[in-house]
């Protein structure tokens, strides 16, 4: 049953697209440039910078899996998502290291080309995009499935209109409109959550809620619930995996100032973690209002309508819609980058010239917006697991990156196998034990693989190759 | 041939009592063993009259049934349960009348049985190492590590 008529939600959505669509133009109006284009003339600076890293990491995710995995696996799950933000604030220092050894790079797969040579680059990519496709699909999915279960606007509509406007105002102004609608997004994120978060403690009260809690859903509170342990750090892997990869994070490193992406992602680390504590709060007043939840992911918003009522069902309608945009747009401009650079210039098009590469940007921002789209129309279910499921292949790269930034000693068969062993380790992982530790057997297994190699090797990489090789990333041939 | 017939019918009434009375609700489970201590229960059919619940017990002849919810106004056809420790629970949606409580539904059964904690813990502990192993590589690591890229400035 929707909690918000259906006018009220399309008035929400006409407004507040025009509004990005027309800030995108504005701030993308002089990105003649690849560099301004893809990387917003690399300047970015802390405000910005944190802002655009927060609001990308705030995801429907955030907003709708927070509350079910409070819901399902309690103290641990609400915790354990908020162990998200460990991604964003150790990145910090990698953001610093990967800035000053590729000061020229323009993406994460640069990185494994120059470092681990073609073999690993390869599949790097191969988990890379699966991973920004399954993500952008299932954003897609969310989109379409949120807005028709809060305001009735059918699953098609819903979907067809986010993605038409993110993709519109991506390709209008490129990362610079990316960036700037993230910091409003964050904002507007942010105040919601809050208001949030203070009506559920004040509505059922907080003792009504661990009584009722205590009482009926014991293993929830149990500091000792299995599942809920074993979720605790597969999770912190996984956001570690997500984030350490991704073009997302590394085209943000790229396009921050000089000096300001440690204390970007720090900042932003550290603005996240409420998030998903108090959205993840929500599932803990459904058990004291006594409210059926039909399904686990319906309860952040069935609760936040029973609340707030009308308000209730606006604000949540609105902080789903920022926080789906903010990360399409993060997603598509970080994917179309990496296909544009390595997929598009280093396997097809060589000689391609800059100008040339940022007509093709903007192509394939369209092509990439259109695939998900055609994708998310079945509205086949399954695919909303398909994140979990990528949890065993993003946090096999963990390792590769970190040894590959720091040590000398790592070279690309190592990087190779260690993806491969902790890919094949973490889907089994994934299919005989449970989703929630795939990524943590897959890092693991990687890092025994990385750091056994790394005993034996007599590899001595030259960090200088990284740089002197990057400046002529967009004009050289492979 | 009167003989046969006389079999047959009994056979046939013999089938009945192991399948049970019919119900006009169909209820169900995502799962039968869970080992998080969540699941989903869904059912088929119409729920018409305005007593009708959702019950609770902890053996199969609902003796000390607790109703869940009451669903004549619930617009779905699911609930998702959570937070339930190692034992064996049973379902069912009845209809309460005058003190009295008869069955709309058939019985599920789902079978709570945690992971080992010893396994859990296992997980926990390798993940804790991991993530201090992490920690330690970038903060103190290798040549290129934070702390000598803050010492160069």
């Amino acid at each position: 049953m929707p909690q918000l008529d259906i006018q009220t939600a399309i008035i929400i959505l006409i407004a507040f697209s025009i509004a990005w669509v027309a800030l995108g133009w504005y701030w993308g109006r002089n990105s003649k440039e690849l560099d301004e284009y893809m990387l917003a003339g690399r300047k970015i600076g802390i405000a910005l910078g944190s802002a655009t890293a927060m609001a990308t990491w705030v995801t429907s995710n955030t907003t709708m899996v927070a509350p079910q995995l409070a819901f399902q696996l309690g103290i641990w799950g609400m915790l354990g998502y908020s162990l998200g933000s460990v991604g964003l604030l150790a990145f910090a220092p990698l953001a610093q290291r990967i800035k000053k050894t590729m000061p020229n790079g323009y993406t994460s797969g640069d990185f494994f080309r120059l470092r681990f040579g073609k073999l690993a680059w390869r599949i790097f990519l191969a988990i890379s995009l699966f991973y920004s496709l399954g993500w952008l699909v299932s954003l897609g999915m969310a989109a379409g499935v949120l807005l028709e279960s809060l305001s009735g606007i059918p699953y098609t509509i819903g979907l067809s209109f986010i993605m038409a406007v993110c993709v519109a105002y991506t390709m209008l102004g490129g990362l610079k409109a990316v960036i700037g609608t993230d910091f409003i997004q964050t904002i507007i994120i942010l105040i919601g959550v809050a208001v949030l978060g203070w009506q559920v403690i004040d509505s059922p009260g907080l003792e009504n809620i661990y009584t009722k809690i205590e009482e009926y859903h014991p293993a929830l509170l149990d500091l000792g619930m299995p599942a809920g342990l074993m979720f605790l750090f597969n999770n912190l892997f996984f956001g570690v995996g997500e984030i350490f990869h991704s073009n997302v994070w590394w085209s943000r490193s790229f396009a921050f100032r000089e000096g300001t992406g440690f204390r970007s992602f720090l900042y932003a680390g550290l603005f996240w973690i409420p998030v998903p504590v108090a959205t993840g709060f929500l599932a803990f007043a459904v058990f004291a209002l006594n409210i059926p939840v039909p399904a686990a992911d319906a309860v952040g918003p069935l609760v936040a309508s029973f609340i707030l009522g009308k308000y209730g069902a606006i604000l949540i309608f609105v902080i789903v819609f920022s926080s789906l945009a903010s990360s399409l747009d993060s997603l598509l401009a970080a994917t179309s980058d990496l296909i544009l650079e390595d997929i598009y210039h280093r396997h097809f098009a060589p000689r391609a010239s800059k100008q040339q590469m940022r007509k093709m940007a903007v192509v394939i921002i369209l092509l990439l917006g259109i695939s998900a789209w055609l994708i998310c129309l079945p509205r086949i279910a399954n695919l909303a697991q398909l994140l979990h499921f990528t949890g065993a292949l993003v946090a096999s790269t963990i390792w590769p990156v970190v040894f590959g930034l720091y040590y000398p000693s790592i070279n690309g068969r190592a990087s190779s196998l260690a993806m491969a062993g902790g890919c094949i380790s973490g889907l089994t992982a994934y299919f005989a034990v449970g989703f929630y530790t795939a990524a943590l057997v897959s890092a693991f297994v990687s890092f025994v693989i990385c750091a056994g190699f790394m005993i034996v090797s007599r590899t001595r990489f030259d960090f200088q190759k990284l740089q002197e090789e990057s400046n002529d990333a967009a004009s050289n041939s492979f | 041939m009167t003989h046969s017939v006389y079999r047959l019918f009994w056979f046939f009434i013999f089938l009945s009592s192991l399948i049970g009375p019919a119900h006009s609700i169909e209820l169900r489970a995502d799962t039968t063993l869970s080992k998080e201590g969540y699941f989903t229960l869904q059912w088929q059919g119409e729920i018409s009259t305005e007593n009708s619940v959702l019950q609770i017990a902890e053996n199969a002849d609902f003796n000390n049934a607790r109703t869940l919810f009451n669903l004549s106004k619930y617009p779905h056809n699911s609930i998702a349960q959570s937070g339930y420790l190692n034992g064996n629970y049973f379902f069912r949606i009845a209809e309460t009348r005058n003190g009295n409580t008869s069955s709309l539904s058939n019985t599920v059964k789902i079978e709570v049985q945690l992971h080992s904690f010893s396994l859990a813990l296992l997980m926990f502990t390798a993940g804790f190492i991991l993530f201090c192993i992490l920690l330690w590589v970038i903060l103190f690591g290798g040549p290129g590590n934070f702390k000598n890229q803050e010492q160069r400035g």
